[in-house]
Protein backbone atom coordinates (compact mmCIF):
# COMPACT_ATOMS: atom_id res chain seq x y z
CA UNK A 1 0.00 0.00 0.00
CA UNK A 2 1.33 3.60 -0.79
CA UNK A 3 0.05 6.67 1.00
CA UNK A 4 0.52 10.64 0.80
CA UNK A 5 3.35 11.23 3.59
CA UNK A 6 1.34 14.51 5.06
CA UNK A 7 -1.46 11.73 5.63
CA UNK A 8 0.62 9.35 7.31
CA UNK A 9 1.79 11.86 9.69
CA UNK A 10 -1.50 12.85 10.28
CA UNK A 11 -2.03 9.21 11.11
CA UNK A 12 0.67 8.93 13.43
CA UNK A 13 0.57 12.31 15.38
CA UNK A 14 -2.78 10.67 16.02
CA UNK A 15 -0.83 8.60 19.09
CA UNK A 16 0.18 11.27 20.51
CA UNK A 17 -1.01 12.37 24.14
CA UNK A 18 -4.00 14.11 24.22
CA UNK A 19 -3.29 16.86 26.41
CA UNK A 20 -1.77 18.26 28.88
CA UNK A 21 -1.94 19.72 32.44
CA UNK A 22 -1.08 23.41 33.19
CA UNK A 23 -0.45 22.96 36.46
CA UNK A 24 2.85 24.09 37.73
CA UNK A 25 3.49 24.68 34.76
CA UNK A 26 3.28 28.82 35.09
CA UNK A 27 5.50 28.80 38.56
CA UNK A 28 7.87 26.63 37.28
CA UNK A 29 8.54 28.90 34.54
CA UNK A 30 8.44 32.29 36.80
CA UNK A 31 10.92 30.34 38.82
CA UNK A 32 12.97 29.11 36.05
CA UNK A 33 13.41 33.00 34.61
CA UNK A 34 14.35 34.29 38.03
CA UNK A 35 16.60 31.32 38.39
CA UNK A 36 18.62 31.91 34.95
CA UNK A 37 18.99 35.70 36.06
CA UNK A 38 20.44 35.05 38.77
CA UNK A 39 22.76 32.92 36.90
CA UNK A 40 23.72 35.50 34.81
CA UNK A 41 24.58 37.49 37.15
CA UNK A 42 27.14 35.15 39.17
CA UNK A 43 28.24 34.14 35.28
CA UNK A 44 29.20 37.72 34.63
CA UNK A 45 30.73 38.24 37.40
CA UNK A 46 32.90 35.47 37.12
CA UNK A 47 33.69 36.33 33.95
CA UNK A 48 34.70 39.32 34.59
CA UNK A 49 37.24 38.03 37.03
CA UNK A 50 38.51 35.62 34.57
CA UNK A 51 38.74 37.46 31.82
CA UNK A 52 42.55 37.60 31.50
CA UNK A 53 42.35 33.39 31.83
CA UNK A 54 39.23 33.51 28.95
CA UNK A 55 41.34 35.80 27.16
CA UNK A 56 43.88 33.31 26.93
CA UNK A 57 41.61 30.05 26.23
CA UNK A 58 39.59 32.05 23.12
CA UNK A 59 42.50 32.91 21.53
CA UNK A 60 43.53 29.16 21.88
CA UNK A 61 40.69 28.28 20.34
CA UNK A 62 40.39 30.41 17.84
CA UNK A 63 44.19 30.25 16.82
CA UNK A 64 44.61 28.30 13.48
CA UNK A 65 46.80 25.63 13.35
CA UNK A 66 49.23 26.17 10.50
CA UNK A 67 48.84 26.27 7.45
CA UNK A 68 48.60 22.93 5.68
CA UNK A 69 51.12 22.53 2.98
CA UNK A 70 49.32 22.31 -0.09
CA UNK A 71 48.86 19.34 -2.27
CA UNK A 72 50.95 20.01 -5.16
CA UNK A 73 48.54 20.12 -8.41
CA UNK A 74 50.10 17.47 -10.19
CA UNK A 75 49.39 14.72 -6.79
CA UNK A 76 46.20 13.12 -7.29
CA UNK A 77 44.03 14.08 -4.23
CA UNK A 78 42.84 10.89 -2.89
CA UNK A 79 39.68 10.27 -0.80
CA UNK A 80 39.36 9.23 2.78
CA UNK A 81 37.04 6.96 3.25
CA UNK A 82 35.11 6.96 5.25
CA UNK A 83 34.32 10.82 6.73
CA UNK A 84 33.56 11.34 9.91
CA UNK A 85 31.59 13.79 12.14
CA UNK A 86 34.20 15.70 13.99
CA UNK A 87 34.05 17.17 17.30
CA UNK A 88 32.63 21.12 17.29
CA UNK A 89 36.18 22.56 18.96
CA UNK A 90 37.71 21.58 15.92
CA UNK A 91 39.55 24.94 15.21
CA UNK A 92 39.01 27.37 12.55
CA UNK A 93 40.73 28.74 9.84
CA UNK A 94 40.30 30.94 6.43
CA UNK A 95 43.38 29.12 5.08
CA UNK A 96 43.46 25.33 5.14
CA UNK A 97 45.47 23.99 1.93
CA UNK A 98 43.66 22.19 -0.56
CA UNK A 99 40.67 20.83 0.03
CA UNK A 100 39.32 16.86 -0.71
CA UNK A 101 35.56 17.53 0.86
CA UNK A 102 33.36 19.80 2.61
CA UNK A 103 30.58 19.34 4.61
CA UNK A 104 28.19 20.93 7.62
CA UNK A 105 28.29 20.10 11.07
CA UNK A 106 27.45 22.10 14.36
CA UNK A 107 30.54 24.40 16.24
CA UNK A 108 30.53 25.23 19.39
CA UNK A 109 31.51 28.60 20.99
CA UNK A 110 33.28 29.74 23.34
CA UNK A 111 33.01 30.78 26.38
CA UNK A 112 29.38 31.48 25.82
CA UNK A 113 26.42 30.47 22.92
CA UNK A 114 24.63 28.03 21.58
CA UNK A 115 25.97 25.46 18.65
CA UNK A 116 25.49 26.78 15.03
CA UNK A 117 26.42 25.40 11.55
CA UNK A 118 29.27 25.62 10.09
CA UNK A 119 31.33 24.32 7.18
CA UNK A 120 33.87 22.02 7.74
CA UNK A 121 36.99 21.22 5.48
CA UNK A 122 38.86 18.16 4.84
CA UNK A 123 42.88 18.81 3.60
CA UNK A 124 43.85 17.20 0.38
CA UNK A 125 46.17 14.48 1.89
CA UNK A 126 46.97 15.25 4.97
CA UNK A 127 43.28 14.68 6.35
CA UNK A 128 43.21 17.03 8.64
CA UNK A 129 39.50 18.58 9.27
CA UNK A 130 39.12 22.14 9.84
CA UNK A 131 36.33 24.44 10.31
CA UNK A 132 36.11 27.11 7.43
CA UNK A 133 35.90 30.99 8.89
CA UNK A 134 33.81 32.47 6.38
CA UNK A 135 33.22 35.96 6.16
CA UNK A 136 30.13 37.56 5.58
CA UNK A 137 28.30 34.30 5.39
CA UNK A 138 24.42 33.54 6.67
CA UNK A 139 25.75 33.62 9.98
CA UNK A 140 22.62 30.73 11.24
CA UNK A 141 23.54 28.22 7.81
CA UNK A 142 26.01 28.97 5.63
CA UNK A 143 26.50 26.64 2.11
CA UNK A 144 29.56 26.22 0.87
CA UNK A 145 30.24 24.45 -2.27
CA UNK A 146 34.11 23.28 -3.35
CA UNK A 147 35.43 23.96 -6.38
CA UNK A 148 36.55 21.28 -8.58
CA UNK A 149 40.27 21.61 -7.77
CA UNK A 150 39.51 22.04 -4.21
CA UNK A 151 41.17 25.19 -4.07
CA UNK A 152 38.14 27.90 -3.98
CA UNK A 153 35.39 27.83 -2.01
CA UNK A 154 32.17 29.58 -2.95
CA UNK A 155 29.13 30.78 -0.64
CA UNK A 156 26.46 32.87 -0.59
CA UNK A 157 26.95 36.09 0.99
CA UNK A 158 23.70 37.88 3.10
CA UNK A 159 22.85 41.25 2.78
CA UNK A 160 24.18 43.96 4.31
CA UNK A 161 23.50 44.57 8.14
CA UNK A 162 21.09 47.68 8.30
CA UNK A 163 20.03 48.00 4.69
CA UNK A 164 15.90 48.22 5.18
CA UNK A 165 15.28 47.99 1.57
CA UNK A 166 16.69 44.51 1.20
CA UNK A 167 14.28 41.57 2.01
CA UNK A 168 15.50 40.17 5.26
CA UNK A 169 17.58 36.47 4.89
CA UNK A 170 18.08 37.09 1.30
CA UNK A 171 21.35 37.54 -0.47
CA UNK A 172 23.35 39.79 -2.24
CA UNK A 173 26.02 38.05 -4.34
CA UNK A 174 29.39 35.14 -3.89
CA UNK A 175 32.26 35.55 -1.71
CA UNK A 176 34.61 32.80 -3.10
CA UNK A 177 37.13 31.90 -0.54
CA UNK A 178 40.88 31.14 -1.68
CA UNK A 179 41.48 27.95 0.49
CA UNK A 180 45.94 28.68 0.25
CA UNK A 181 45.81 32.44 1.26
CA UNK A 182 42.55 33.18 2.62
CA UNK A 183 41.55 35.90 0.41
CA UNK A 184 38.08 36.75 0.14
CA UNK A 185 36.74 37.64 -3.24
CA UNK A 186 32.92 39.31 -3.38
CA UNK A 187 31.02 38.80 -6.52
CA UNK A 188 27.79 41.16 -6.19
CA UNK A 189 24.97 41.11 -8.05
CA UNK A 190 23.06 44.16 -9.18
CA UNK A 191 19.55 43.82 -7.06
CA UNK A 192 17.44 46.24 -5.55
CA UNK A 193 15.76 44.07 -3.00
CA UNK A 194 17.98 40.84 -2.62
CA UNK A 195 17.84 37.03 -4.00
CA UNK A 196 16.42 33.94 -2.94
CA UNK A 197 19.15 31.37 -3.43
CA UNK A 198 18.26 28.33 -5.50
CA UNK A 199 21.58 26.53 -6.36
CA UNK A 200 25.48 27.53 -6.45
CA UNK A 201 28.01 25.23 -8.74
CA UNK A 202 31.35 25.55 -10.88
CA UNK A 203 31.72 25.51 -14.49
CA UNK A 204 34.96 24.66 -14.03
CA UNK A 205 37.48 25.38 -11.16
CA UNK A 206 37.36 29.05 -12.12
CA UNK A 207 33.80 29.90 -12.88
CA UNK A 208 31.14 30.29 -10.77
CA UNK A 209 27.27 29.51 -11.50
CA UNK A 210 24.13 31.19 -9.66
CA UNK A 211 21.27 30.62 -10.30
CA UNK A 212 19.13 32.50 -7.80
CA UNK A 213 14.98 33.96 -7.72
CA UNK A 214 14.47 37.84 -7.30
CA UNK A 215 12.21 39.76 -4.49
CA UNK A 216 10.25 41.75 -6.24
CA UNK A 217 9.77 44.89 -3.07
CA UNK A 218 11.40 44.47 0.39
CA UNK A 219 8.70 42.24 1.46
CA UNK A 220 9.57 38.28 2.02
CA UNK A 221 6.13 37.36 0.28
CA UNK A 222 7.18 39.48 -3.03
CA UNK A 223 9.65 36.94 -4.63
CA UNK A 224 8.39 36.58 -8.07
CA UNK A 225 9.55 32.85 -8.87
CA UNK A 226 11.80 33.76 -12.02
CA UNK A 227 15.25 32.57 -11.66
CA UNK A 228 17.85 33.95 -13.23
CA UNK A 229 21.84 32.77 -14.08
CA UNK A 230 24.65 34.50 -13.05
CA UNK A 231 28.24 33.80 -13.72
CA UNK A 232 31.63 34.77 -11.93
CA UNK A 233 34.77 34.30 -12.75
CA UNK A 234 37.86 33.72 -10.05
CA UNK A 235 40.02 36.74 -10.10
CA UNK A 236 37.25 38.98 -11.93
CA UNK A 237 34.82 40.57 -9.48
CA UNK A 238 32.36 41.44 -12.14
CA UNK A 239 28.91 39.35 -11.87
CA UNK A 240 27.98 38.66 -15.33
CA UNK A 241 24.29 37.55 -16.10
CA UNK A 242 23.22 35.38 -19.09
CA UNK A 243 20.75 36.11 -21.13
CA UNK A 244 17.17 35.42 -19.77
CA UNK A 245 15.81 32.42 -21.49
CA UNK A 246 13.31 30.51 -19.53
CA UNK A 247 13.21 29.49 -15.59
CA UNK A 248 15.52 27.05 -14.18
CA UNK A 249 14.46 24.60 -12.54
CA UNK A 250 15.88 23.38 -9.42
CA UNK A 251 17.30 20.05 -10.11
CA UNK A 252 20.82 19.36 -9.53
CA UNK A 253 23.24 20.03 -12.46
CA UNK A 254 26.70 19.94 -13.28
CA UNK A 255 28.96 20.35 -16.42
CA UNK A 256 32.72 20.43 -16.66
CA UNK A 257 34.90 22.50 -19.51
CA UNK A 258 33.91 25.74 -19.01
CA UNK A 259 30.04 25.74 -19.44
CA UNK A 260 27.06 26.56 -17.29
CA UNK A 261 24.38 24.13 -17.74
CA UNK A 262 20.58 24.07 -16.40
CA UNK A 263 17.36 22.41 -16.61
CA UNK A 264 14.92 25.16 -18.08
CA UNK A 265 12.18 22.17 -18.93
CA UNK A 266 11.44 18.65 -17.62
CA UNK A 267 13.54 17.79 -20.20
CA UNK A 268 15.81 20.27 -21.78
CA UNK A 269 19.24 21.19 -20.95
CA UNK A 270 19.80 24.80 -21.53
CA UNK A 271 23.80 25.73 -21.35
CA UNK A 272 26.08 28.94 -22.19
CA UNK A 273 29.71 29.26 -22.61
CA UNK A 274 31.26 30.58 -19.19
CA UNK A 275 33.72 32.53 -21.19
CA UNK A 276 31.75 34.48 -23.30
CA UNK A 277 28.12 34.00 -22.03
CA UNK A 278 27.11 32.64 -25.55
CA UNK A 279 24.47 30.11 -25.56
CA UNK A 280 24.91 26.79 -26.70
CA UNK A 281 22.29 24.89 -28.47
CA UNK A 282 19.71 23.35 -26.15
CA UNK A 283 19.68 19.50 -25.44
CA UNK A 284 16.30 17.37 -25.53
CA UNK A 285 16.36 14.43 -23.50
CA UNK A 286 14.23 11.69 -24.19
CA UNK A 287 13.74 11.02 -20.57
CA UNK A 288 13.19 13.64 -17.75
CA UNK A 289 15.79 13.92 -14.58
CA UNK A 290 15.99 14.47 -11.04
CA UNK A 291 19.75 15.25 -11.54
CA UNK A 292 21.83 15.63 -14.36
CA UNK A 293 26.20 15.23 -14.87
CA UNK A 294 26.99 16.71 -18.52
CA UNK A 295 30.47 16.33 -20.33
CA UNK A 296 30.27 18.46 -23.31
CA UNK A 297 33.32 17.89 -24.50
CA UNK A 298 32.10 14.46 -25.67
CA UNK A 299 28.31 14.90 -25.85
CA UNK A 300 28.01 12.50 -22.60
CA UNK A 301 24.86 13.19 -20.62
CA UNK A 302 23.71 11.10 -17.26
CA UNK A 303 21.05 11.35 -14.63
CA UNK A 304 18.59 9.64 -12.45
CA UNK A 305 15.31 8.95 -14.16
CA UNK A 306 12.38 9.77 -12.60
CA UNK A 307 9.16 11.86 -12.64
CA UNK A 308 10.37 16.02 -11.92
CA UNK A 309 9.40 17.06 -8.29
CA UNK A 310 10.87 20.46 -7.26
CA UNK A 311 10.61 19.66 -3.44
CA UNK A 312 10.67 15.48 -3.52
CA UNK A 313 13.19 13.23 -3.37
CA UNK A 314 15.72 13.16 -5.79
CA UNK A 315 16.46 9.30 -6.06
CA UNK A 316 16.20 7.67 -9.37
CA UNK A 317 17.67 5.14 -11.32
CA UNK A 318 21.13 5.75 -13.48
CA UNK A 319 20.10 6.69 -17.19
CA UNK A 320 22.97 7.91 -19.59
CA UNK A 321 23.49 8.39 -23.28
CA UNK A 322 25.23 10.67 -25.87
CA UNK A 323 24.28 13.49 -27.51
CA UNK A 324 23.32 13.60 -31.34
CA UNK A 325 22.00 16.45 -33.03
CA UNK A 326 20.59 18.35 -30.36
CA UNK A 327 18.67 15.51 -28.59
CA UNK A 328 20.26 12.65 -26.64
CA UNK A 329 18.35 9.05 -25.70
CA UNK A 330 18.90 8.00 -22.31
CA UNK A 331 19.50 4.32 -21.60
CA UNK A 332 19.26 2.96 -18.19
CA UNK A 333 22.51 1.95 -16.71
CA UNK A 334 22.54 -1.71 -16.24
CA UNK A 335 23.25 -1.46 -12.42
CA UNK A 336 19.44 -0.56 -11.41
CA UNK A 337 19.85 0.53 -7.71
CA UNK A 338 18.83 4.04 -6.79
CA UNK A 339 20.62 6.79 -6.28
CA UNK A 340 19.70 10.83 -5.39
CA UNK A 341 22.34 12.37 -7.36
CA UNK A 342 24.34 11.90 -10.49
CA UNK A 343 27.38 14.33 -9.43
CA UNK A 344 30.11 13.85 -12.56
CA UNK A 345 31.46 11.61 -15.30
CA UNK A 346 34.71 10.40 -14.25
CA UNK A 347 35.81 9.06 -17.56
CA UNK A 348 33.84 8.38 -20.65
CA UNK A 349 32.43 5.07 -19.20
CA UNK A 350 32.04 5.57 -15.93
CA UNK A 351 30.02 8.00 -13.38
CA UNK A 352 30.09 9.13 -9.40
CA UNK A 353 26.56 9.25 -8.32
CA UNK A 354 25.86 9.59 -4.82
CA UNK A 355 22.89 7.36 -2.52
CA UNK A 356 21.44 7.22 0.97
CA UNK A 357 22.67 4.68 3.26
CA UNK A 358 21.18 3.73 5.97
CA UNK A 359 22.92 6.18 8.25
CA UNK A 360 24.33 8.63 5.96
CA UNK A 361 25.39 9.37 2.06
CA UNK A 362 27.78 7.65 0.23
CA UNK A 363 29.55 8.13 -3.18
CA UNK A 364 30.09 5.63 -5.77
CA UNK A 365 31.85 4.96 -9.15
CA UNK A 366 29.74 3.03 -11.73
CA UNK A 367 30.61 1.19 -14.97
CA UNK A 368 27.66 2.74 -17.27
CA UNK A 369 28.19 -0.07 -19.64
CA UNK A 370 27.83 -3.22 -16.95
CA UNK A 371 26.70 -1.87 -13.89
CA UNK A 372 29.65 -3.19 -12.07
CA UNK A 373 29.90 -0.29 -8.84
CA UNK A 374 32.97 0.52 -6.28
CA UNK A 375 32.18 2.87 -2.75
CA UNK A 376 34.39 5.62 -3.31
CA UNK A 377 33.50 7.05 0.40
CA UNK A 378 30.54 7.44 2.97
CA UNK A 379 29.69 9.76 5.96
CA UNK A 380 26.99 10.13 8.26
CA UNK A 381 24.02 12.19 8.46
CA UNK A 382 24.18 15.33 6.49
CA UNK A 383 25.34 15.58 2.88
CA UNK A 384 28.82 15.75 2.10
CA UNK A 385 30.51 16.92 -1.10
CA UNK A 386 33.87 15.45 -2.56
CA UNK A 387 35.77 17.48 -5.03
CA UNK A 388 34.74 16.40 -8.25
CA UNK A 389 38.35 16.61 -10.14
CA UNK A 390 38.96 14.04 -6.70
CA UNK A 391 35.79 12.13 -7.87
CA UNK A 392 37.19 11.77 -11.43
CA UNK A 393 40.38 10.46 -10.11
CA UNK A 394 38.68 8.03 -8.28
CA UNK A 395 41.35 7.23 -5.84
CA UNK A 396 41.03 6.24 -1.87
CA UNK A 397 42.68 6.55 1.35
CA UNK A 398 41.98 4.97 4.80
CA UNK A 399 40.31 7.59 6.26
CA UNK A 400 41.61 9.26 9.72
CA UNK A 401 39.48 10.15 12.15
CA UNK A 402 40.58 13.90 12.91
CA UNK A 403 41.34 14.46 16.65
CA UNK A 404 38.63 15.26 19.91
CA UNK A 405 39.73 18.35 21.48
CA UNK A 406 38.26 19.28 24.96
CA UNK A 407 35.40 21.21 25.54
CA UNK A 408 37.13 24.53 26.18
CA UNK A 409 34.43 25.41 28.75
CA UNK A 410 35.47 22.59 31.13
CA UNK A 411 39.08 23.57 30.63
CA UNK A 412 38.36 27.17 31.51
CA UNK A 413 36.07 25.35 34.70
CA UNK A 414 38.70 22.83 35.82
CA UNK A 415 41.66 26.39 35.50
CA UNK A 416 38.84 28.25 37.63
CA UNK A 417 38.87 25.71 40.35
CA UNK A 418 42.50 24.77 40.36
CA UNK A 419 43.43 28.41 40.89
CA UNK A 420 40.54 28.93 43.32
CA UNK A 421 42.04 25.87 45.35
CA UNK A 422 45.49 27.35 45.01
CA UNK A 423 44.14 30.50 46.59
CA UNK A 424 42.20 28.87 49.40
CA UNK A 425 45.42 26.74 50.59
CA UNK A 426 47.85 29.48 49.90
CA UNK A 427 45.31 31.94 52.30
CA UNK A 428 45.19 29.00 54.95
CA UNK A 429 48.62 28.90 55.11
CA UNK A 430 49.34 32.36 55.61
CA UNK A 431 46.78 32.61 58.23
CA UNK A 432 48.21 29.66 60.03
CA UNK A 433 51.76 31.00 59.78
CA UNK A 434 50.58 34.30 61.67
CA UNK A 435 49.51 31.87 64.43
CA UNK B 1 0.48 39.33 36.12
CA UNK B 2 -2.54 37.51 37.24
CA UNK B 3 -4.11 37.67 34.14
CA UNK B 4 -0.79 36.88 32.01
CA UNK B 5 -1.04 33.21 34.06
CA UNK B 6 -5.00 33.60 33.18
CA UNK B 7 -4.16 33.69 29.67
CA UNK B 8 -1.26 31.10 29.68
CA UNK B 9 -3.85 28.31 31.79
CA UNK B 10 -6.52 28.62 29.04
CA UNK B 11 -3.75 29.02 26.02
CA UNK B 12 -2.40 25.19 27.82
CA UNK B 13 -5.98 23.71 27.86
CA UNK B 14 -6.89 24.87 24.18
CA UNK B 15 -3.53 24.29 22.42
CA UNK B 16 -1.69 21.56 24.60
CA UNK B 17 -3.26 18.66 22.13
CA UNK B 18 -1.74 20.44 18.85
CA UNK B 19 1.34 21.08 20.33
CA UNK B 20 1.45 17.42 21.22
CA UNK B 21 0.89 16.08 17.91
CA UNK B 22 3.86 18.36 16.57
CA UNK B 23 6.27 16.93 19.41
CA UNK B 24 5.25 13.45 19.24
CA UNK B 25 6.33 13.50 15.53
CA UNK B 26 9.38 15.43 16.73
CA UNK B 27 10.08 13.09 20.24
CA UNK B 28 8.53 9.53 18.74
CA UNK B 29 7.14 8.53 22.12
CA UNK B 30 4.51 10.01 24.62
CA UNK B 31 6.94 10.61 27.46
CA UNK B 32 9.20 12.88 25.25
CA UNK B 33 6.66 14.54 23.47
CA UNK B 34 5.47 15.68 26.77
CA UNK B 35 8.68 17.02 28.00
CA UNK B 36 9.21 18.98 25.01
CA UNK B 37 5.68 20.40 25.31
CA UNK B 38 5.80 21.18 28.89
CA UNK B 39 9.79 22.09 28.20
CA UNK B 40 8.31 25.04 25.68
CA UNK B 41 5.59 26.12 28.01
CA UNK B 42 7.91 26.80 31.03
CA UNK B 43 10.56 28.60 28.47
CA UNK B 44 7.73 30.87 27.09
CA UNK B 45 6.79 32.08 30.62
CA UNK B 46 8.56 35.07 31.14
CA UNK B 47 7.56 36.36 27.76
CA UNK B 48 4.82 35.51 27.87
CA UNK B 49 3.11 39.21 28.64
CA UNK B 50 4.85 40.36 25.57
CA UNK B 51 4.30 38.30 22.96
CA UNK B 52 1.59 38.59 20.57
CA UNK B 53 1.16 36.05 19.15
CA UNK B 54 1.38 32.97 21.41
CA UNK B 55 0.94 29.96 19.39
CA UNK B 56 4.09 30.61 17.03
CA UNK B 57 6.44 31.49 19.71
CA UNK B 58 5.66 27.95 21.59
CA UNK B 59 6.39 25.98 18.60
CA UNK B 60 9.26 28.03 17.38
CA UNK B 61 10.56 27.18 21.27
CA UNK B 62 9.61 24.01 20.64
CA UNK B 63 11.28 23.14 17.81
CA UNK B 64 14.32 24.33 18.74
CA UNK B 65 14.06 22.71 21.70
CA UNK B 66 14.04 19.59 20.16
CA UNK B 67 16.60 19.65 17.91
CA UNK B 68 19.29 20.87 20.88
CA UNK B 69 17.26 18.60 23.27
CA UNK B 70 18.68 15.80 20.70
CA UNK B 71 22.11 16.98 20.72
CA UNK B 72 22.13 16.11 24.72
CA UNK B 73 20.76 12.69 24.73
CA UNK B 74 21.50 11.54 21.35
CA UNK B 75 21.00 7.78 22.58
CA UNK B 76 17.27 8.47 22.60
CA UNK B 77 16.88 8.15 19.19
CA UNK B 78 16.96 4.60 19.35
CA UNK B 79 14.03 4.33 21.22
CA UNK B 80 11.34 3.94 17.94
CA UNK B 81 11.64 0.17 18.30
CA UNK B 82 8.74 0.20 20.83
CA UNK B 83 5.26 -0.47 19.46
CA UNK B 84 2.83 2.64 19.62
CA UNK B 85 1.15 3.56 23.11
CA UNK B 86 -2.19 3.52 22.09
CA UNK B 87 -4.25 1.20 19.96
CA UNK B 88 -3.51 2.14 16.15
CA UNK B 89 -6.44 3.54 14.44
CA UNK B 90 -6.52 4.30 10.29
CA UNK B 91 -3.63 3.34 8.62
CA UNK B 92 -2.04 -0.69 10.39
CA UNK B 93 0.58 -0.77 13.27
CA UNK B 94 3.16 -1.89 10.91
CA UNK B 95 2.72 1.14 8.37
CA UNK B 96 3.37 3.31 11.61
CA UNK B 97 5.60 1.79 13.37
CA UNK B 98 7.73 1.53 9.58
CA UNK B 99 7.65 5.58 9.78
CA UNK B 100 8.10 6.47 13.06
CA UNK B 101 11.11 4.68 12.70
CA UNK B 102 12.15 5.91 10.23
CA UNK B 103 11.82 9.26 11.49
CA UNK B 104 13.37 8.85 14.67
CA UNK B 105 16.80 7.83 12.52
CA UNK B 106 16.51 11.38 10.50
CA UNK B 107 18.73 13.94 12.03
CA UNK B 108 16.85 16.55 14.10
CA UNK B 109 16.76 19.36 11.64
CA UNK B 110 15.77 17.29 9.18
CA UNK B 111 13.08 16.32 11.33
CA UNK B 112 12.24 19.28 11.80
CA UNK B 113 11.96 20.50 8.31
CA UNK B 114 9.37 17.10 7.62
CA UNK B 115 7.11 18.28 9.91
CA UNK B 116 6.51 21.44 9.62
CA UNK B 117 6.10 21.24 5.74
CA UNK B 118 4.24 17.99 5.68
CA UNK B 119 2.31 17.81 8.82
CA UNK B 120 1.93 21.91 9.58
CA UNK B 121 1.47 22.56 5.66
CA UNK B 122 4.04 25.27 6.21
CA UNK B 123 5.87 26.79 2.64
CA UNK B 124 9.69 26.71 2.44
CA UNK B 125 9.53 30.50 3.54
CA UNK B 126 8.04 30.15 6.49
CA UNK B 127 9.47 27.10 7.16
CA UNK B 128 13.06 28.80 6.94
CA UNK B 129 11.75 31.73 8.93
CA UNK B 130 10.61 29.55 11.92
CA UNK B 131 13.34 27.38 12.07
CA UNK B 132 15.77 30.30 11.50
CA UNK B 133 17.62 29.25 8.35
CA UNK B 134 17.69 29.99 5.10
CA UNK B 135 15.33 28.81 2.46
CA UNK B 136 18.13 26.70 0.76
CA UNK B 137 18.86 25.31 3.73
CA UNK B 138 15.06 24.28 4.18
CA UNK B 139 15.03 22.50 0.22
CA UNK B 140 18.66 20.52 1.05
CA UNK B 141 17.52 19.34 4.45
CA UNK B 142 14.27 18.28 2.73
CA UNK B 143 15.90 16.74 -0.23
CA UNK B 144 17.70 14.63 2.22
CA UNK B 145 15.08 13.65 4.78
CA UNK B 146 12.88 12.90 2.18
CA UNK B 147 15.45 10.44 0.14
CA UNK B 148 16.21 9.09 3.38
CA UNK B 149 12.40 8.44 4.17
CA UNK B 150 12.25 6.84 0.92
CA UNK B 151 15.05 4.74 1.39
CA UNK B 152 13.25 3.70 4.86
CA UNK B 153 9.98 3.46 3.79
CA UNK B 154 9.71 2.02 0.29
CA UNK B 155 6.14 2.42 0.07
CA UNK B 156 6.36 6.38 0.45
CA UNK B 157 6.95 6.33 -3.44
CA UNK B 158 8.34 9.72 -5.35
CA UNK B 159 4.81 9.82 -6.60
CA UNK B 160 3.11 9.69 -3.44
CA UNK B 161 4.70 12.54 -1.31
CA UNK B 162 3.20 15.54 -2.47
CA UNK B 163 4.84 19.04 -2.39
CA UNK B 164 3.98 22.48 -2.75
CA UNK B 165 4.59 23.52 -6.43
Amino acid sequence: MTTHLPERLRDLADEAPRALSADGLWRDGRRRHRRRMTTVAVVVGTVVALSAGVGYGDHRSRQPEPVTPPVNGARPMAIPDPLFNPSPWLPGTRKPGRLVAVFSSTRGRFPFGSERNAIVGVAAGSQTYRFLDLPGTAPEDPDAYLSPDGKHIAYWVSRRQGDPSVVPDSVVGVAVLDLNTGAVERHAVDVRYGLTPQSLSWADSKTVVMVAGHFTSSGRTSYSGRTRTYLAAVGDPTTHSTPGRGNVLDIPVTSTGGVAAGMVGHRRLRSYDAGSLQPRPDVILSTPVKSLAYEPSHGLVAGTAGNIDASGPTSGRLVVGRVVEGRVHLSQVPDGRRYDQVVTWVDRTHLAPVRHTRDGLAYDVVDVRTGDRRQLTSKPWYAFEVARDALRLATTVPGVAPPSPWNPRWVALGVLVLVGAGGTVLLLGRSRGRL
Amino acid sequence: MAGSEHDFEEFVAARSGALLRTAYLLAGSHQDAEDLVQAALVKAVPKWGTVREHEPYVRRILLHESVSRWRRRRWRETSAESLPEVPAQGLDVDTRLALRQAMAQLAPRQRAVVVLRYFDDLTEVQTAEVLGVSVGTVKSQARDALGRLRTLVPDLDADVIRTEP
